[in-house]
């Protein structure tokens, strides 16, 4: 196996997981999510040597994953609204009034602008820096930090008026 | 900093890396309440976005990999034997080349380059050709060959250097002869002798076709050639 072919499996096994994630926040799809980390990953390996340094990989394919987003509405005009959302699960298993509320969250997470929704799930999710996400997003660092405030504040606005984890907050 | 750029910066980034929110915190309890509140906020943002991820991907991104890879050395490989075709191409040009400066317009030198190349043709004589096949090859040149008294070992149309020829070996008394029948614009100079150590030869100028005649040294050719002349017999009109 080649040094290329262990570097690719290397990125595949420690981003492939958040990637969707990220694409499924991104895009509100599952589905569409898989086919945006595939094309990734693809694109990924036949420009694998233009990725120098393994600590921006992650900022690597998350640009190349945002670029293949582009180019899907490029292709197509996409109605977010026709798409039909899927049923959410997640990876933790807890009582059912703690799933009742995660899956709530999730809704309020979807609920998020693209604008707010985007960094903080950088932020959050991918554990990104301010400056990372303002590069990725090709954003100044006091846009993303609006952002991200704009965000946490709505969804708490959001939590406090569904009493959505009232109980830890009281 | 006042109240509402310190809430900003702590829901920008509720883990507060900078000194001067840390000093803002240490100062007032209800501030550190509010970071405690963000960050379980960020947690549960975090366990609510981590969505399940499809069993399966892995492998699928690992299998996509190799098969671009596959492709990719598939075209390779199609360039490669690309190359290699150019490469062939060239060779065969220069070798062409290299027939036309070194045989010039030697009718001769061609012909025992032509009879060296084809010596296993020499060597396996047992095969014995009917009349007809031979001169159902011979309707090419609009002739036929009639009455020879020896055998046709071997009969077939070859490239004698761009002009379609008839490579024939006669069995004779004295040992194999190669013949080649030329049609009449081949263009080469008639040569009545030529020989090298092992072989010599002659052309000859029939009515519908030349022959050149090559056989090894020791042997004699002009009766054959006398005897050829006779039995060739060309008519134009029934030229295919």
């Amino acid at each position: 196996m080649s040094s290329k072919d262990l570097r690719y499996q290397a990125l595949v096994k420690t981003f492939y997981a958040d990637l969707y994630r990220y694409a499924y926040w991104l895009c509100q799809h599952k589905a569409i999510a898989d086919d945006l980390v595939q094309e990734t990953f693809l694109r990924a390996w036949k420009h694998l040597d233009s990725l120098l340094d393994a600590g921006s990989a992650k900022g690597w394919l998350v640009t190349i994953l945002r670029r293949e987003n582009a180019r899907r509405f490029e292709r197509k005009q996409f109605d977010y609204q026709e798409i039909e959302q899927d049923e959410l699960s997640d990876q933790h298993s807890g009582s059912p009034e703690q799933l009742a509320e995660q899956s709530q969250l999730q809704q309020l997470i979807l609920g998020l602008d693209l604008e707010y929704r985007e960094p903080l799930v950088m932020q959050v999710l991918l554990g990104m820096t301010g400056e990372e996400i303002a590069t990725t997003l090709a954003l100044n660092l006091n846009t993303v930090n609006t952002r991200l405030y704009r965000a946490r504040h709505q969804l708490r606005e959001l939590i406090k008026s569904t009493n959505l984890g009232s109980h830890r907050h009281g | 900093m006042d109240e509402l750029e310190f809430r900003r910066r702590l829901f920008s980034d509720p883990k507060a890396g900078t000194t001067e929110l840390q000093q803002a915190l240490q100062q007032d309890e209800a501030k550190k309440q509010l970071q405690q509140e963000l960050l379980q906020l960020d947690t549960q943002l975090l366990q609510a976005m981590q969505v399940g991820v499809p069993h399966e991907l892995a492998d699928r991104l690992m299998f996509n990999q190799q098969l671009a890879g596959f492709r990719q050395q598939k075209r390779r490989r199609q360039w490669t034997y690309g190359i290699a075709a150019a490469v062939a191409l060239t060779a065969g040009l220069v070798q062409l080349r290299f027939e036309f400066v070194h045989f010039g317009n030697d009718l001769g030198s061609y012909a025992l380059a032509h009879v060296y190349h084809e010596a296993s043709a020499l060597v396996s004589l047992n095969e014995q050709l009917p009349m007809a096949t031979v001169n159902a090859l011979m309707a090419d040149f609009a002739g036929k060959l009639d009455g020879f008294d020896g055998q046709v070992h071997y009969a077939r149309f070859c490239n004698f250097r761009g002009v379609r020829a008839l490579h024939l070996i006669l069995k004779t008394q004295d040992g194999p002869v190669t013949v080649f029948v030329l049609p009449k614009d081949h263009g080469w100079q008639p040569n009545q002798g030529f020989a090298d150590d092992n072989f010599h030869g002659q052309s000859l100028a029939l009515a519908g076709a030349d022959l050149v005649l090559v056989a090894a040294k020791q042997q004699q050719l002009t009766p054959l050639a006398d005897k050829l002349q006779q039995q060739f017999s060309f008519n134009p009109g029934q030229r295919s």
